[in-house]
């Protein structure tokens, strides 16, 4: 009889000990999950951010490689299998693979800055030292957000006309219910300035080229006056940058430096994007050297403004051995062929930007100025032709497109500048893209405009 | 003068009957010879009637001379006898029936009279399962229960590709049901270590209720195994099993071309060898020589890449008992060689079962499964490039050879050669797997009684990949000096159940109640490591090369940790009323880790009645012995498509420069739970025409709703999709099980069967779109899953040669444009079943199995390769060498230059019967032969398994599990000879 009750007991035991709510709370081992109740969450948190930055779909490639593509500075070359072709014929659709890559990967950058921006007000800091690198922390956050905002605008934002245009949605809060309108030109700039400003005032005033610093910042600040035609912002802005610790402009030697066999932090870097050679290769999309092939060479209108004996950036950029390639991303081969860091802003575009608002504000002199400053620097023994009005202007728009070749730029200003793409050396089926034309500004995805209610469809797609 | 006339008739009649009254003495035995007492013995139409006595004798007067002796016996099949005239003595011989409508079927947590349950259970014996020479048991089961249906059966030795369905797909992703051996819960992959002649019986929950008592893991359907015991009543008993046999080609319909049109057609299409050494090409200088040359190569590529490969098994069984306990234990060796070369499996399982009764009221055991297996496999399998050698048996050029004149491998495509892979390269794969459960039970109140059992299974998977540095394949892997992966995979499943039931018999009522707790949880640990530098010649990881930044010998690690964990209430009331009227009724409650943490906890509930017809008093058709009607209704759920931690947030580890990041990965989903499935079921069970005929039909509707989908949200909220609970479908069908005796007599036995089941599957509903693409085949609200989605074919326009399609609105175009695409058939066979047939002659016997599918499309996609002058790197069809020439060529295949789309016109019917399994085999009789003091019985058979298939689908197997076909290893024909001897 006594067995019996043992026996049941021990039955029970069997049933009890499994029973527990607990047992079902099962944390993953090879992934975490995050509280952000420590400083450390955010710091890893923004590392994140920057990583996103890395990505193929952003600067690892679609960045660079798209506005180099629908550009005039490159020409497909008989070694492509269909590479960019769609871009570089101006046939992009809303199904476009490459138009949803770069925008997914934008916000999803602003999302990972999102977790950080709506976090830290939870958490207070132990002491002083913890207080000040967290509103670094926060301070990059806010940039980085308005960074990406910035660039989204800039593919899919509609043409700048008097600022009441659709940009593209400012996302600011954490949540998969969502469905972010696009606001006007207006509204997002101004979110973007507020953003900016307010990590200017977080910002540790000594930076390193590879954070984004509030010389970066009154950078973007610049960029963003520059589109938005305000020539007197762009000035003081510029003017802040180099207060705040912008570098001076390059000599010859270092700012070959810059760009391939060391890659050097220093020079004239403002703020780049760090990549190890396990990340995406931004040179791949000129040149690969394992394969010896180049889908785009670069064409030869380019190349011919070039003074290919005095200019420093013809040696730097170019390499016209076998067939004419880019070779500014090399980076430092022979171990990492291609592994180049990508540089967001530098003080030459300070100098062009703050060139083109005085010119704009009718100081043609300052104008030359600046010009002349990024002229002298590059080729030598330069000495200035001393360009006035429309010529001025001219020589402003060459000069921005030898200097800032493929590094994301002159696509858009042609758009801002109402200019047409006129491809002399072409190798495509389209050569020439109407100033109007819709293709100036990529479709917002399909996969968006399905997804979000509120969303709405660039014209003519 | 009548009533005289009326005396003399009656008195005639009974003069009649008085002189043709007779006695009929006989006995009664079963087919070994033993008497049967007490069985019944009477004349058809009378009251007439006596029991056998101790010898089985009995003695019974019959009135007419030409009367009909009917002899029946619980749990064996009735005889009915037609006397001859004058005869007198019978000699009767019942065998055991073929379906007993009485049967005990083993169900969810408890055992139940066939005759009680009030849903669809399906339920296949050991001699159905015994000896089949495939190595995983899953793929065994087909034919054997309607409404159960194998997809994908991969030829592949030791391979668990397969995908069992039933009652159709009732899940958006996981549909494969839930297994249960010996009471654990465990995965399909478990069924290559187990030997399927330890198993005992296999039940099939097919109806949603009798799969509710498993809650929110039964809504694929539930199959439930249970190994073998000692034989109750019999002696110790030792059994020698042994079979070799080989594993013969199947092929593909179609037929490619020889060297000599292969290089014409090159020429014709201006690429390839074929035309960079022709006389006719420009840019060529030689004559046609080289060309000649190659012409006169004819590499027979399947004789080279596939093989007979010789299939052999030696078990072992021992079984016995004492007055407490009982043993079986068996051991086995089985190898098997695959069509492939260099693909095969080794496997060694030993089992040990032992019952053990303590005292009356204590019982308890233990069953055991022990497997070591490897087996040298190939990968790449479905793929199509040379890699495959499935594919490369096909794709290889006629004109390319294994080894050059010199002796060395050829380099054929991409840089490979299959032969010197399999030479010089190793993937092995080794398991060792363990299935252990024991159980107590003890009678602690005379009526009640407690469980519980508790079991384990525990399997290491360890991969090896050697790749040898002076391969070809060698110039691909980091370093290029070879290398070597190892991987580890530990996976433990564990399951524990309690149960306390109750039964009660109370007059005319019987109770029976079960209540009871169960956990399970399945985890599973990894990690695996690729070296490089294999310089020494070494095949282990001392071989390995130690990495620096400069030698590009870096190893890369990968492994993980995951979890998950059930925890469960159950119960369940079964009530019968005079044996007549059934109702049963379960309810459980199941909490899952991976349900996110808002929908934590479910419930799930059944109820069903049953009515035993021919109990009534009423009932009285002739020709119907046995008849049952039931209805039910089931509400379950299927938690096997969530992922172990879906349900979370979850960041992973990334990296920026040198410093540590994170970064997010999912964005989870609070409220994640099963899909459910609710489904009503209504069963007509009958024996008729003296249980000759049995047959189960069954009639249902199940609706799965709650359907796992991504959900596409706005790339603005920094994420793609998310997982929810949305999607709706239905299942709706017939299954029929139908089995009788065609004829018996006391020498010959012939009994047939047929399953059928037609299953009519329709997405009702997908969240927040009405449909969706993914690759080739659309989910579209109102069509079944898995249904084609390709622009039309129209065929070839004779005066232009180009390609034409249909559009949307029915016209015929040559552009071709992915818009027009419309929907096609399904690749899931809404009609599956089986034919089978079992003959019995003396001492001889014959079994057979086909099965059939019908009603479903598969795209070939083989044939878009090999139709596809794109493709002429490879080889190609001979049917592309009536490809259109010139204006007024009527022919299906487009001109060589316009581009070669995907369209229906690969899509194919795959309507197929195969003969599945044919098994002839001679008993000896030992008793005659005078060996029965050595042998208890001996038996040779040759069985033949796939021997044929009737197919109008040019592929190699309408019976993959794919929508697309594209070189999946093929099911093997095999022949194997057997032995088997009981001691």
């Amino acid at each position: 009889m006594m067995n019996k009750y043992i026996t049941l007991l021990i039955l029970s035991f069997a049933v009890l000990f499994y029973s527990c709510d607990s047992e079902l709370e099962l944390e993953p081992n090879d992934s975490v999950s995050l509280e952000f109740d420590k400083l450390e969450d955010f710091e890893l948190t923004l590392n994140g951010v920057y990583s996103s930055f890395t990505a193929a779909s952003y600067y690892g490639e679609l960045k660079l490689a798209m506005e180099a593509w629908a550009g005039d500075d490159l020409k497909i070359s008989p070694q492509n299998n269909g590479q960019g072709a769609f871009i570089h014929h101006w046939n992009y659709t809303s199904g476009d693979q490459n138009t949803e890559a770069i925008w997914g990967r934008i916000y999803t950058t602003i999302f990972r800055a999102n977790l950080i921006i709506n976090n830290y007000e939870g958490l207070t800091p132990e002491d002083d030292m913890e207080a000040q690198r967290l509103n670094e922390i926060v301070s990059q956050a806010y940039g980085l957000r308005a960074l990406a905002h910035f660039h989204a605008y800039m593919f899919f934002g509609e043409r700048y006309n008097d600022g009441s245009e659709l940009a593209v949605p400012f996302v600011t809060e954490i949540g998969i219910e969502q469905n972010p309108p696009r606001v006007t030109t207006n509204e997002l700039f101004g979110q973007l300035k507020s953003d900016l400003n307010q990590a200017i005032e977080l910002a540790n005033p000594n930076f390193q080229v590879k954070t984004f610093g509030p010389a970066a910042m009154y950078t973007v600040l610049a960029h963003i006056a520059l589109f938005e035609r305000d020539w007197n912002g762009v000035v003081t802005h510029v003017n802040n940058a180099l207060d705040a610790g912008a570098p001076g402009l390059a000599d010859a030697s270092t700012y070959l430096s810059m760009w391939n066999v060391q890659d050097i932090d220093g020079g004239e870097n403002i703020f780049k994007i760090n990549f190890e050679p396990t990340n995406a290769r931004i040179g791949n999309i000129f040149y690969i050297p394992s394969l010896d092939v180049g889908y785009y060479w670069v064409t030869d209108d380019l190349l011919q403004l070039y003074d290919q004996d005095n200019d420093v950036r013809f040696e730097a950029f170019f390499d016209l051995s076998d067939f004419p390639r880019v070779i500014k991303y090399v980076g430092s081969p022979p171990a990492n062929p291609n592994v180049a860091d990508a540089k967001v802003y530098r003080t030459s575009e300070l100098y062009l930007m703050r060139a083109e608002a005085n010119y704009e504000l009718g100081n043609d002199g300052d104008a030359l100025a600046d010009l002349d400053a990024v002229r002298s620097a590059r080729i030598e023994g330069f000495s200035s032709p001393g360009e006035t009005g429309g010529d001025l202007f001219d020589a402003i728009v060459t000069e921005r497109r030898k200097e800032l070749a493929f590094e994301s730029r002159r696509f858009f200003d042609m758009r801002r500048w109402n200019m047409p793409i006129d491809r002399i050396d072409c190798t495509a089926n389209s050569c020439f893209l109407e100033n109007d034309n819709h293709r100036f500004v990529f479709p917002i995805p399909e996969a968006e405009v399905f997804a979000n209610d509120e969303m709405v469809q660039n014209p003519g797609y | 003068m009548k009533q005289l006339l009326l005396i003399a008739l009656s008195a005639l009649f009974c003069m009649g009957s008085l002189l043709s009254q007779q006695t009929v003495t006989g006995t009664v035995t079963d087919t070994d010879g033993e008497p049967l007492i007490g069985a019944s013995v009477s004349v058809q139409g009378t009251t007439v009637g006596t029991i056998t006595d101790l010898d089985g004798n009995f003695s019974i007067d019959v009135p007419e001379p030409e009367s009909v002796i009917v002899i029946s016996y619980t749990g064996y099949e009735s005889q009915r006898v037609e006397l001859e005239p004058g005869q007198t003595e019978l000699r009767i011989e019942l065998g055991a029936d073929v379906r007993l409508i009485d049967e005990v079927l083993v169900t969810g947590y408890q055992q139940q009279d066939r005759e009680r349950i009030t849903g669809a259970i399906s339920t296949v014996e050991s001699a159905r399962i015994e000896q089949v020479p495939i190595a995983s048991f899953d793929q065994i089961l087909q034919g054997r229960s309607a409404g159960l249906m194998i997809l994908g059966a991969s030829g592949q030795p030791g391979s668990t590709a397969s995908q069992v369905l039933i009652r159709g797909t009732a899940s958006s992703a996981s549909n494969q049901p839930l297994y249960i051996v010996d009471g654990i819960a465990v995965g399909s992959d478990v069924f290559n270590s187990l030997n399927p002649n330890d198993i005992e019986s296999v039940t099939v929950l097919k109806d949603a209720s009798s799969a509710a008592i498993y809650g929110a893991s039964g809504g694929n359907g539930v199959i439930i195994v249970t190994t073998k015991s000692h034989e109750r009543g019999q002696p110790t008993q030792f059994t020698y099993r042994g079979s070799v046999g080989v594993n013969t080609n199947t092929t593909g319909n179609f037929e490619m071309m020889n060297a000599r049109e292969k290089l014409d057609f090159e020429e014709r299409v201006m690429r390839g060898p074929g035309w960079v050494f022709s006389p006719n090409n420009p840019n060529y200088e030689g004559d046609g020589s080289i060309r000649d040359s190659l012409a006169n190569i004819n590499t027979n590529w399947r004789d080279e890449v596939l093989q007979t490969g010789v299939f052999t098994s030696h078990e072992l069984s021992i079984s016995g008992a004492t007055e407490q306990s009982d043993f079986f234990v068996s051991g086995r060796y089985y190898y098997e060689e695959g069509q492939v070369v260099g693909s095969d499996f080794e496997r060694g399982t030993v089992r040990f079962n032992f019952n053990h009764r303590a005292n009356d009221w204590l019982r308890m055991g233990i069953r055991s499964n022990l497997a070591v297996s490897e087996s040298n496999f190939i990968t790449s399998e479905g793929a199509v490039n040379l890699n495959n050698p499935v594919a490369l048996a096909y794709l290889s050029n006629p004109y390319d050879q294994v080894f050059l004149d010199d002796g060395s491998y050829q380099v054929g495509a991409a840089g490979r050669n299959f032969i010197e892979d399999t030479d010089l390269n190793e993937n092995i794969i080794r398991r060792t797997s363990a299935v252990i459960s024991s159980y107590f039970e003890a009678d602690i109140l005379p009526r009640l009684t407690a469980r519980t059992n508790w079991g384990v299974r525990y399997q290491i998977n360890e991969t090896q990949r050697y790749i040898n540095p002076e391969s070809l394949l060698s110039a691909t892997v980091q370093g290029s000096q070879g290398s070597l992966n190892r991987g580890h995979a530990k996976g433990l499943n564990l399951t524990g159940t309690t149960t306390l039931a109750y039964s009660r018999l109370l007059d005319v009522h019987e109770f029976r109640l079960m209540g009871g707790h169960e956990y399970r949880s399945i985890s599973s640990r990894s990690f695996n490591f690729t070296g490089f530098g294999l310089t020494s010649g070494l095949r282990t990881p001392a071989g390995v090369t130690p990495g620096t930044g400069d030698n590009g010998f870096i190893p890369t690690v990968g492994g993980g940790f995951t979890e998950r964990a059930i925890t469960s209430y159950f119960g369940e009331v079964n009530y019968t009323y005079d044996s007549r009227y059934n109702v049963s009724a379960s309810l459980r409650r199941d909490g899952s880790s991976v349900f996110g943490v808002d929908s934590r906890y479910g419930n799930f509930f059944s109820a069903g009645v049953s009515w035993n017809v021919s109990r009534e008093a009423f009932f009285n058709v002739g020709w119907l012995d046995e008849l049952k009607l039931a209805l039910s209704y089931g509400e379950l759920g299927t938690e096997q498509p969530l992922g172990n931690y879906q349900a979370l947030t979850l960041y992973n580890p990334g990296s920026y420069g040198d410093a540590t990041a994170l970064i997010p990965s999912t964005p989870g989903n609070p409220d994640l739970r099963w899909e459910a499935v609710k489904g009503f079921n209504f069963n007509v069970e009958f024996a008729a025409l003296s249980n000759r005929l049995f047959g189960e039909i069954s009639l249902y509707s199940n609706e799965s709703q709650d359907i796992l989908l991504d959900q596409r949200i706005p790339l603005t909220t920094g994420w793609r999709d998310s997982p929810i609970n949305a999607g709706d479908l239905r299942n709706r069908g017939i299954e029929v099980e139908l089995e009788g005796v065609v004829m018996r007599t006391p020498d010959f036995v012939w009994s047939v069967g047929v399953n059928y089941a037609y299953n009519d599957n329709e997405i009702i509903s997908l969240g927040q779109v009405s449909e969706f693409e993914v690759g080739t085949s659309i989910w579209r609200e109102g069509l079944p899953i898995g249904t084609h989605f390709e622009v039309e074919w129209a065929g070839v326009d004779p005066a232009t040669g180009n390609a034409l399609y249909y559009d949307l609105n029915g016209n015929i175009t040559n552009v071709y444009s992915s818009a027009n695409r419309v929907a096609h058939g399904t690749y899931i066979p809404p009609h599956n079943g089986s034919v089978f047939t079992d003959i019995s002659y003396r001492n001889f016997t014959f079994s057979a199995l086909g099965v059939f599918a019908a009603g479903h499309e598969i795209f070939n996609n083989q044939t878009f390769f090999i139709t596809n002058p794109t493709f002429t790197q490879f080889n190609q069809s001979k049917d592309m060498l009536n490809a259109w020439s010139q204006p007024g060529d009527v022919t299906n295949i487009q001109r060589l230059d316009s581009p070669r789309n995907f369209s229906s016109k690969d899509i194919e019917k795959a309507d197929f019967f195969r003969l599945r399994n044919v098994t002839i085999g001679y008993n000896f009789d030992v008793d005659n032969l005078g060996i029965a003091n050595t042998f208890r019985s001996l038996r040779v058979y040759a069985m033949g398994q796939n021997l044929f298939t009737v197919t109008n689908f040019t592929g190699f197997d309408p019976e993959i599990n794919n929508n697309i076909a594209q070189f999946e290893y093929p099911p093997q024909r095999t022949f194997t000879f057997g032995i088997d001897i009981g001691f």
